[in-house]
């Protein structure tokens, strides 16, 4: 699904050049559920918005789904986000002055499908995160876990290849954080890549397959065999690069 | 199309959506008031007023020398001077002339049909005592009878019965005024103590006399022509027809050329259409302060739209890159601004047409404006159209250029 070659993502201001990402190399198969992981401004979140096509890379090849997407003008790249990928982010990130339905309808309208598939499309969506009862409801009248349902609804509506998650769980208290997870899996089992960013550890290991990251660089181990220090993003907060992540 | 949620999404955060339909609302009824009322002075300084306005000169001489106390010499200058005037080149006539047209200074007595019952009354009638090739100066239209002949402007023995009255000449309006069923040329026609009576010898189309502003003598239109001598020991006035695209040049010959023939007075110069700015002069004010209301007006509206809307994009930054993250183009963001500022303005537009009649039903009502056309307001509402939309472009471009990775951070 994700094929990622030498890839280079590097930070510029008037003074300073930052390398996010440097040489990196990632392969993640389709169906895979992977979890990201390591402190911050380790360049989790870089990573992901590179592979979401959210952000340009500087250099190397990246191939999403068998299409090589290193070249693609802005319109090439808002189509493969709309039609492959789905996200989840940590904020949730809906639009507050749109219901339930209209915010999942969000991804549908920018592929052009008319009303009637749409509407099938969104009450499935909704009946996997249930909350098909809350269709009407505004963001502001729903909790942070209700709230993130909906993202994730508004992630699968499409039924992409791939779904992102930047801290999906980051947000929400665990009960929440494990309902959500409940809902990857379950998306992943339907044959859905699925690639999270998080800092819980125990969450990550409820993925089968977990990344480390380390100053822009990949330490890619079975989960028994990571090294520990690199296990706590706290501990290995020093690492930080002046990178968002 | 995204009509649905935009409009529901706009429902949902009404502020913002009210604070510029109203002012689109608001905008409309001030504007398409303002252009009626403007449009509408404008029409009346530029009605017809039958003269050949654009080429006609006013001279106005003011004597101070005692020698334009006999009546003879002033006549025998007056003839002098039309002599001279008439002779030099680029003039087309000249006449002399006791009041000026569209001046608001003037002459008007009253006259009613000789048969016509001693209690009814009569025609208010404003009139000009005008010398030969007052026709011809002047450019007005004969439509029925004669021009004025030689002996019509022969004086009659002093003590003789009627010895003022003459052969006349009348506006249309003037004609049907006094003779509603047709027929006026020779007619006779008197004043109110009946001691004058006066026979109308002819009929021009159209001439506006010296307050065409009034409602009086049908909006001004009510005009006598009387044939005289009407230069006087306080004043002699002088009207000059040039040929077209002459008149600048002959602006200043002439008052040399009336100094050259008669020292002793002091002379002036004015185009007609000086005298009738002069007499419209607080319209065409109104016009101007109107018209800079309209513009500034548009302008405010305009800003207070850039600036809710550039508003808006920055409060909305997470949310555009949100969407881009979902798969919206830039051109799929910039139509998602334009399309929302569109209903927005149109929903004001809505609202100002009812609020535009309101506003005119209350001033036709209050004061003196016209019934608003339905093509100012059809105007009205494209311009205010037009205006929220272009007003919209710049931060709707400004929003497509929000990039998709802000939806990733955590701000």
């Amino acid at each position: 699904m994700i094929n990622m070659q030498n890839i280079q993502k590097i930070y510029r201001t008037e003074h300073v050049e930052t390398h996010a990402l440097s040489g990196f190399n990632l392969n993640i198969g389709s169906g895979e559920f992977v979890s990201l992981m390591g402190p911050s401004g380790s360049g989790k979140t870089t990573l992901l918005n590179v592979a979401g096509l959210l952000d340009a890379f500087d250099g190397g090849s990246y191939i999403l789904d068998g299409e090589d997407v290193s070249r693609l003008n802005d319109r090439q790249m808002s189509r493969i986000r709309n039609e492959k990928i789905g996200f989840i982010f940590q904020s949730f990130n809906l639009i507050p002055d749109l219901n339930v339905f209209d915010n999942v309808d969000v991804p549908l309208r920018y592929r052009g499908l008319a009303a009637g598939a749409r509407r099938e499309r969104i009450e499935e969506a909704l009946e996997i995160v249930g909350l098909t009862s809350r269709i009407s409801h505004y963001p502001a009248q729903l909790s942070g876990g209700q709230q993130q349902r909906v993202a994730v609804a508004r992630a699968v509506v499409g039924t992409p290849k791939l779904i992102l998650a930047d801290e999906p769980t980051g947000n929400l208290d665990s009960a929440m954080a494990n309902e959500i997870m409940d809902l990857l899996e379950k998306i992943n089992d339907l044959g859905t890549t699925v690639v999270i960013v998080t800092h819980d550890p125990e969450l990550a290991t409820r993925s089968p397959r977990q990344i480390y990251l380390l100053d822009g660089r990949l330490v890619d181990l079975e989960k028994d065999e990571r090294p520990a220090p690199l296990y706590n993003p706290v501990e290995n907060g020093t690492a930080d690069n002046g990178m968002s992540a | 199309m995204e009509l649905g949620p935009i409009f529901r999404a706009l429902m949902y955060n009404k502020s913002r959506f009210w604070l510029i339909t109203l002012e689109v609302a608001l905008t409309l009824a001030i504007v398409a008031n303002c252009v009626n009322l403007l449009l509408d002075t404008r029409r009346e300084f530029l009605r017809d007023t039958g003269l050949d306005e654009p080429n006609l000169l006013v001279i106005s001489t003011t004597p101070f020398d005692d020698a334009f106390d006999e009546d003879d010499f002033v006549h025998a200058l007056e003839e002098e001077d039309l002599r001279r005037l008439r002779s030099t080149p680029g003039v087309v006539d000249a006449m002399a002339i006791q009041q000026i047209p569209l001046s608001g200074g003037g002459s008007a007595t009253g006259r009613r049909p000789i048969d016509a019952p001693p209690e009814s009354e009569g025609t208010g009638m404003p009139y000009f005592r005008v010398s030969d090739h007052a026709l011809q100066t002047l450019g007005v239209e004969l439509t029925a009878g004669r021009d004025f002949a030689e002996g019509d402007f022969e004086e009659r023995e002093e003590g003789s019965e009627n010895e003022l009255g003459r052969n006349v000449i009348l506006t249309q309006a003037a004609a049907d005024a006094l003779f509603p069923d047709g027929g006026a040329v020779g007619q006779q026609i008197q004043n109110s103590g009946g001691e004058i009576v006066d026979v109308v010898v002819g009929v021009v189309r159209k001439m506006h006399n010296s307050w065409p502003r009034s409602e009086f003598a049908a909006n001004g239109e009510v005009v006598m022509l009387k044939p005289g001598s009407p230069g006087s020991a306080e004043r002699m006035r002088y009207m000059v027809r040039s040929e077209p695209g002459a008149i600048d040049s002959l602006y200043t010959e002439v008052e040399a050329l009336m100094l050259q023939t008669q020292s002793g007075r002091v002379v002036d110069v004015q185009t007609l259409t000086e005298y009738k700015e002069d007499y419209y002069s607080d319209a065409l004010v109104m016009i101007k302060m109107l018209t800079s209301v309209v513009v500034l007006l548009l302008v405010v509206t305009a800003l207070g739209i850039v600036g809710l809307t550039s508003f808006s994009v920055t409060q909305r930054t997470r949310q555009i890159g949100t969407r881009r993250a979902l798969g919206a183009t830039r051109t799929d963001i910039v139509r998602y601004f334009l399309i929302e500022n569109w209903m927005i303005t149109g929903i004001g537009i809505v609202i100002g047409i009812v609020l535009t009649y309101g506003l005119n039903y209350a001033l036709v009502q209050y004061a003196d404006v016209p019934t608003i056309e339905w093509t100012f307001l059809i105007g009205g509402a494209l311009a205010m159209w037009l205006t929220g939309i272009l007003a919209a472009v710049a931060p709707a471009l400004r929003a497509s250029t929000v990039a998709p990775e802000i939806a990733t951070r955590s701000v």
